[in-house]
């Protein structure tokens, strides 16, 4: 058997989807966002991505954050090699910071939704994030493909929800939005959601729902 | 009793003619490596040429695409080959959030044009070296060998395109590319082989020790 060591990231911007105002409304709330005015200042969401919603796709009632603390700052090539009871923030406020794993806390669906986002993770970012978290509290080391391999159609789903939401709406509009996420539910709900499941299958769901989009769009 | 006809028996020929010639093994071992050797100082005469031939031919594909509207390159790449966000931001080598500002439309650097022209351009070719390619996109990011979390689309980005598409062409052995990528990649870029995704009882995708599966 190969040895496993965890993760030392590419690189700060492959860690991040998006940052402070580029991070986009139209994307629903995942793992690894970083959110202010919770958890007293900053809180990292760390539920897997399928036990934070319940039926609809609607958050549940309280979410698992972890805090938000000032840490000191950890160079990408040292990850690997401690650290392990935190998820360095790289580059993201004006102090050095990470998501405290050990001390976590919890936030109301509501907290969440009032909260203002400042960073979401891209999906490999999230798949370190569950890799540094399982090994902060089993210390079992799991390989990013295995990860990818649950959580990857939730991440799949998250992303076309996003491009859904984004291109149907002004995006400035929670209303509107709120609406077009439930659209969005709907029409994958069945065939398209269990293709999602199926890697061979995301491109040829990314391509329906595109066109749907686009007929959305002419109508 | 009749006499019997007189036939003309011809003589055996000598002994000599009718062997078949017989080769000793150790010659018959030097022709066949000299054979070997011959096909393989073809094949190396024929790599370089063939690269050279390959990468001119997708830049000159990559030029033309590079002259449509932005809005229908990212149309190509995400209608045509159904291609993540994210996956075309890897292999243009750009966030996703500046992809994101492209679908806005944001402008594009002309570097950025070119590399997202190349993306497309690579895309067709794949089809075109091997037929049994159906799904670009999903070739491009899925693991090019068991051993390895590496994709097609991560050594696109670091530029490899020609041994991607002898990969794809099944000229070369994935493993000869990734060596060629990295030595070290079967360490660095190890896969996970000690566990494997079930489904759990409720359903839903779990990850598992091996020896349990």
């Amino acid at each position: 058997m190969t040895e496993l060591p965890l993760t030392a990231p590419r690189g700060v911007d492959e860690l991040y989807l998006a940052r402070h105002d580029e991070v986009s409304l139209a994307r629903p709330l995942m793992p690894g966002d970083v959110l202010a005015g919770v958890c007293g200042a900053h809180g990292m969401i760390v539920a897997h991505p399928c036990a934070m919603r319940g039926g609809g796709g609607r958050l549940r009632p309280r979410v698992a954050v972890a805090p938000v603390i000032a840490y000191q700052r950890v160079p990408l090539l040292a990850w690997p090699n401690g650290h392990y009871n935190v998820f360095p923030l790289p580059d993201l406020l004006p102090e050095p910071c990470a998501a405290q794993l050990l001390e976590l806390d919890s936030a109301t669906r509501e907290e969440l939704h009032a909260a203002e986002r400042v960073a979401t993770l891209s999906d490999y970012g999230v798949y370190v994030l569950q890799q540094r978290f399982v090994f902060c509290i089993t210390r079992v080391v799991v390989g990013l493909d295995r990860l990818e391999e649950v959580s990857g159609h939730v991440l799949a789903e998250a992303e076309l929800e996003e491009e859904w939401v984004d291109e149907l709406t002004d995006g400035d509009d929670p209303s509107a939005m709120s609406e077009e996420r439930a659209a969005f539910q709907t029409f994958l709900d069945g065939e398209l959601r269990a293709s999602l499941q199926q890697p061979v299958r995301r491109s040829e769901v990314r391509r329906t729902v595109r066109a749907e989009i686009a007929r959305r769009l002419s109508a | 009793m009749p006499e019997a006809p007189s036939v003309t028996i011809r003589p055996l020929p000598d002994l000599d003619e009718t062997r078949t010639p017989q080769l000793l093994p150790v010659e018959l071992r030097a022709r066949t490596a000299e054979l070997r050797d011959k096909a393989t100082r073809i094949s190396d005469q024929a790599q370089e040429p063939h690269t050279q031939v390959q990468l001119a031919d997708l830049e000159r594909r990559a030029t033309i695409l590079a002259q449509q509207e932005l809005s229908d390159l990212l149309s190509a790449a995400c209608d045509e080959y159904g291609m993540s966000w994210n996956t075309l931001a890897q292999l243009v080598a750009v966030t996703p959030t500046a992809v994101r500002k492209w679908r806005k439309g944001q402008a594009i650097t002309p570097e950025k044009r070119r590399r997202l022209a190349l993306a497309i351009a690579f895309c067709r070719a794949l089809s075109e070296v091997n037929p049994r390619i159906t799904d670009p996109a999903l070739w491009l990011e899925m693991p090019l060998h068991r051993a390895t979390t590496l994709t097609g689309a991560a050594l696109f980005a670091e530029g490899y395109t020609d041994l991607l598409l002898d990969v794809a062409a099944e000229r070369l052995e994935a493993a000869a590319a990734l060596d060629t990528y990295d030595a070290d990649w079967r360490v660095r870029y190890a896969a996970d082989d000690s566990h494997v995704v079930v489904t759990a009882d409720d359903g839903l995708p779990a990850v598992v020790p091996r020896t349990r599966a």
